[in-house]
């Protein structure tokens, strides 16, 4: 009963030096990267003004919103390859939606 | 002459245009009924409420088993609770609707004129909640208005589903919930239609896809071995994800239309609500 106790407060403590250890480690980390570059800036604009419309025309695909969250996810990691990766396909995808739900009806008569 | 010619080209357009857009309600749904008569001909117009079941003799057998002791029967009853409790100010839900809310829901959805827009049978339980001081339920919130409609709407069980579309705003209303259906969307590049009027019988993955006459008749349903409460509009948002599209909100306009013309189909076969479903 006792050895169970204290094995669960050394675990509660041990997750609270982790993580304090940890969030050193990530401040440390971004204030030493570079910022995010004006061509990842600017994809990224793109991408959520693409989604936006999209979802404006009832025509966002799953794919490009989940591809859009994870260029916004990079952003934060200051990961400009993966900013302009997703980014690129979130905006893609943001118009086929929009060009899909233009397209002809399917199977009128 | 250059000109007849002209005259002519634009109203062969319209006319082909005219053809394509506004085939009338009844036209549609006897053609669509016409049409999976052809392709399944053993089976009855009155069985195509029963969905993918009808296809598969062995699931409906299940099917009916389980209706005789449905195992989410204490659902239901949670809903009635919910329809029985008089609100604070002593009326209750049955004083909003003619006949104490019995044979009410196959009028629903209807056009209304005054607010110009379509009207589900949710939207009345909530503007009912409004009128005595409630505040609405949130329609995609299963666990309220979910059970409210899962014993509300048995109270119809049996009524033949009656919608009518009458008038310009009403006639809106239904082409923009066709167009809604018959849409490609989604990654997989699908149409509703595509599933439930091209592909009907057929099996994907392990379903049988049901015909879009009769599935707007038995909501809401309990699926899977959990047996989760799926309002029709909810079914609506999964059948989307399936194809990769974000869904709609559940209760906002596109669904509304989607599901005045989706009932529309379903006019003349008898509701049956709080059903088993896969
Ligand atoms: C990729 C194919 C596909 C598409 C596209 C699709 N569905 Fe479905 N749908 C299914 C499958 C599979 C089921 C489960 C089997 C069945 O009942 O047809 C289902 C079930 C349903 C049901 C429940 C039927 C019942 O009796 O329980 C409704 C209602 C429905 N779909 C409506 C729609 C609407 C409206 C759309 C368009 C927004 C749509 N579906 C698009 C595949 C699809």
């Amino acid at each position: 009963m006792n050895s169970c106790r204290i094995a669960i407060r050394l675990l509660v403590w041990s997750g609270l030096v982790m993580g304090v250890a940890g969030h050193g480690a990530r401040a440390a980390e971004s204030s030493s990267k570079p910022i995010l570059s004006a061509e990842a800036t600017e994809a990224l604009a793109r991408a959520e003004s693409g989604v936006a419309l999209a979802i404006a025309k009832k025509a966002l695909w799953t794919t490009a919103a989940s591809a859009l969250a994870q260029a916004q996810e990079a952003a934060k990691q200051q990961d400009n390859a993966a900013v302009m990766k997703y980014a690129a396909v979130a905006t893609e995808q943001a118009s086929l939606g929009m060009a899909q739900v233009d397209g002809p009806l399917t199977s009128q008569h | 002459m250059k000109q007849t010619t002209w005259m002519l080209t634009c109203l062969g357009m319209l006319a082909f245009s005219a053809d394509a857009l506004s085939l009338s309600p009844e036209q549609e749904r006897l053609n669509r009924v016409q049409a999976v008569q052809q392709k399944y001909p053993d089976i009855k117009f009155e069985d195509y409420v029963y969905g993918a079941l009808a296809f598969s003799p062995d699931a409906k057998a299940q099917y009916e088993n389980m209706m005789a002791f449905p195992p989410f029967e204490s659902e239901i009853d949670k809903g009635r609770q919910l329809w029985e409790t008089p609100f604070n100010n002593g009326k209750r839900y049955a004083d909003c609707f003619p006949g104490g809310g019995r044979n009410v829901a196959g009028n629903y959805p209807y056009y209304d004129e005054a607010m110009k827009k379509v009207v589900t049978f949710e939207m009345a339980l909530n503007q009912c909640r409004a009128n005595n001081g409630e505040a609405p339920y949130k329609q995609a919130d299963m666990n309220t208005m979910g059970l409210l409609t899962a014993y509300a709407r048995t109270l119809s069980d049996g009524m033949l589903m009656n919608i009518k579309v009458k008038g310009s705003g009403a006639l809106a209303a239904f082409e923009s919930g066709r167009r809604f259906f018959y849409q490609r969307r989604g990654q997989l590049n699908f149409s509703c239609a595509s599933c439930h009027v091209d592909h009907v019988g057929e099996i994907l993955r392990t379903e049988y896809l049901s015909m879009l006459p009769g599935q707007a008749t038995h909501w809401p349903a309990f699926r899977g071995g959990d047996y989760a409460l799926f309002t029709l509009q909810r079914r609506y948002s999964a059948c989307n994800q399936l194809v990769r599209a974000v869904p709609m909100e559940i209760g906002g306009e596109e669904y509304n239309n989607l599901e005045y013309f989706h009932s529309y189909l379903s006019n003349g076969l008898p509701l049956k609500s709080s059903v088993f479903r896969k």
